[in-house]
């Protein structure tokens, strides 16, 4: 008797979960079913009334631009993620330091930029009027560079390894660069995995940046070109004009699934790639949740 | 004792070292310094660096006479700000969104926790949630387009269930009155599959031996999710009000700009201060952005020290200084 109640209450735990997972499914099933809609009047549902590839026809027929979108982003991610990684690291190994002279005014002096910050507009003035970083490849990397709160979560990890370790290493005559990088940075990988990947997304997902610095359509990040998109048809529409195809308005009655194409083939393949990463993820979690 | 006397013996010995030492102890600081050159460079420049820039809410700003060279105008920039209705209504929708949100991230994450924690499947678990999880991979364009899809007044799927039930079509984009709620579920149903791990791994942490001895005393899974789950969740939950309450005063700016299309006649009910200042930059109104990005930052510092000092009180190993 006991044992059929415990069951009856699972199996009501599987139907809440399984609608709630509905709700999330659904939406993305209808982006992709949207993408094939060839009808002039079409309906957003999972059933496609009329079938058709043109979109996607479209899309591929002048696809520069896409690739360039990749391109860029793929670009500025990799190496913003790789360059930050570094740059905190070393950072926070410093300050992770108990003897280090100076820890307690670089500490500060990060945390500080925690609690205050210039705002969007004086920002906004000293990287485009000062350091003329608008419409270059630098506005995605060099502000990003530095996050008090990344550079917090590693200072905290590497103060979690044992002291036994450094003092076997230095009294092996290690020099301090040489502790940082064969001992330390091999022990904190899991950490800077998961602080990379989040960084990462971060970046790939990024379509702020570019529009309040990128003016220069080469330079648009692939969220970015995709907000334009929603936000404008004009834009789609020169944007796949400038080939050889005439008369978008014959070639597709349905310019809303050149839209959705556009979504699937930009957004898409990172999205199925992303969750496969999904454990670095909660333990970035974990990690930041311990604070020293 | 005997053994402190002699450990400050030492130290006093200590306290004379040969220059060689001092030698070693300088290449070490400078050792150290010299890896915080790349990190220390970046957060002079981008961040420090423009807080000098925040004189620009003082002055007429003039594009062609740079921030120095403008003229100061004391607080007219603020002035005209508090004195537009824009201000009640971007300060009114920020806080009151943050302590919504605050609140259905704190009662819908420890009922999703409290629910995960409880299957007994181990794949449904992974299964449910990698999907909820999912839109945290997402950007919030991505979002917009979804919601477009429920939304859009002609082909979207609400008007779609709406009609089918002999209703009649509503135009979404153009109705203030909903938005309140369209972005509330867009909120949680984003940041739901994140928000819940806090929780869920405050639960694998308690002791099984509790919910053995519960169920011994023949509590209902209900009853053990009451009297046993939440009552050891409950400081993290305190703990998360806390950080929430520090952040009060600044919105996810993605979430009520690129979700309602920054459509005009919607402001009323999405316009919050992230938003505000970043169309003000936008439209090149720079000084009365900055003026009302100040504002912003002021008052999140003092919420942040406040909310801080309470937290030393309460819990002193939660406290972030």
């Amino acid at each position: 008797m006991k044992k059929k109640k415990i069951s009856a209450g699972q199996i009501a735990l599987h139907v809440f979960f399984i609608l709630l997972c509905i709700c999330y499914i659904y939406p993305l099933l209808i982006l992709v079913t949207a993408s094939f809609e060839g009808a002039s009047n079409p309906q957003f549902s999972l059933r496609i009334q009329e079938f058709t590839l043109d979109a996607y026809r479209q899309v591929f027929a002048n696809p520069a631009k896409i690739l360039k979108g990749y391109g860029v982003t793929a670009f500025y991610s990799v190496s913003a993620t790789f360059g930050s990684l570094v740059v905190m690291t070393l950072f926070a190994y410093a300050i992770s330091k108990r003897d280090f002279k100076y820890r307690n005014v670089l500490t500060f002096l990060l945390f500080f930029t925690t609690l205050f910050n210039g705002g969007l507009v004086p920002t906004y003035l000293v990287n485009s009027k000062l350091l003329h970083l608008n419409n270059t490849i630098w506005i995605y990397i060099l502000p990003s560079l530095m996050n008090a709160w990344n550079v917090i979560v590693l200072r905290t990890f590497f103060q979690g390894l044992p002291d036994s370790l450094y003092e076997a290493a230095r009294i092996d005559g290690a020099s301090e660069l040489r502790i940082c990088f064969q001992i330390v940075i091999p022990l904190a990988t899991p950490a800077l995995a998961s602080v990379g990947f989040l960084a990462f997304i971060n970046h790939w997902n990024d379509w702020y940046t570019c529009s309040i610095y990128v003016r220069e359509p080469d330079l648009y990040s692939l969220q970015y070109i995709l907000k334009v998109i929603l936000d404008d048809v004009a834009y789609l529409q020169e944007m796949l004009a400038n080939g050889t195809i005439a008369g978008l308005e014959e070639s597709l009655k349905n310019l809303e699934s050149l839209r959705f194409a556009m979504a699937v083939v930009l957004a898409g393949p990172m999205l199925f790639v992303f969750p496969f990463f999904q454990k670095y993820f909660a333990k970035g979690l974990t990690i930041g949740s311990v604070k020293g | 004792m005997f053994e402190k006397k002699k450990m400050s013996q030492v130290a006093v010995a200590k306290s004379q070292p040969s220059q060689s030492k001092v030698t070693a102890k300088r290449k070490y600081n400078f050792m150290l310094l010299m890896l915080c050159m790349p990190g220390l460079a970046c957060l002079i420049i981008f961040k420090y660096l423009p807080m000098f820039g925040i004189a620009i809410a003082f002055k007429k700003y003039v594009p062609i006479k740079g921030i120095f060279g403008s003229n100061w105008n004391g607080l007219d920039n603020f002035k005209f700000f508090f004195g537009s209705q824009d201000a009640v209504r971007t300060i009114r929708n920020t806080v009151l969104y943050s302590v919504e949100f605050l609140v259905l991230d704190l009662v819908l994450g420890v009922l999703i926790a409290v629910l995960l924690y409880n299957l007994k499947s181990k794949i449904g678990l992974k299964i449910y949630h990698t999907v909820i999880l999912f839109p945290r991979f997402m950007s919030v364009v991505i979002i917009s387009f979804l919601v477009y899809a429920v939304l859009s007044p002609s082909a979207g799927l609400a008007n779609q269930i709406i009609t089918f039930f002999g209703g009649e079509g509503i135009s979404w984009y153009s109705e203030v009155k909903y938005w309140p709620a369209i972005l509330s579920i867009v909120y949680i149903w984003k940041s739901i599959g994140a928000g819940c791990l806090y929780y869920y791994a405050a639960l694998t942490g308690i002791d099984p031996t509790l919910f053995e001895a519960a169920e011994i005393d023949g509590a209902s899974a209900v009853q053990k999710a009451w009297h046993v789950a939440i009552p050891e969740l409950v400081p993290i939950m305190v703990m998360m009000t806390i950080l929430g309450i520090g952040n009060l005063f600044s919105g996810d700016f993605g979430l009520f700009y690129q979700v309602p299309r920054n459509i005009g006649l919607l402001y009323d009910a999405t316009d919050i201060i992230n938003t505000y200042t970043y169309r003000a930059l936008l439209g090149g109104e720079l000084a009365r952005s900055a003026a009302v990005g100040l504002f912003q930052s002021a008052v999140g510092f003092v919420l942040v020290v406040v909310t801080n000092a309470i937290v030393r009180k309460v819990s002193p190993e939660n406290s972030m200084f």
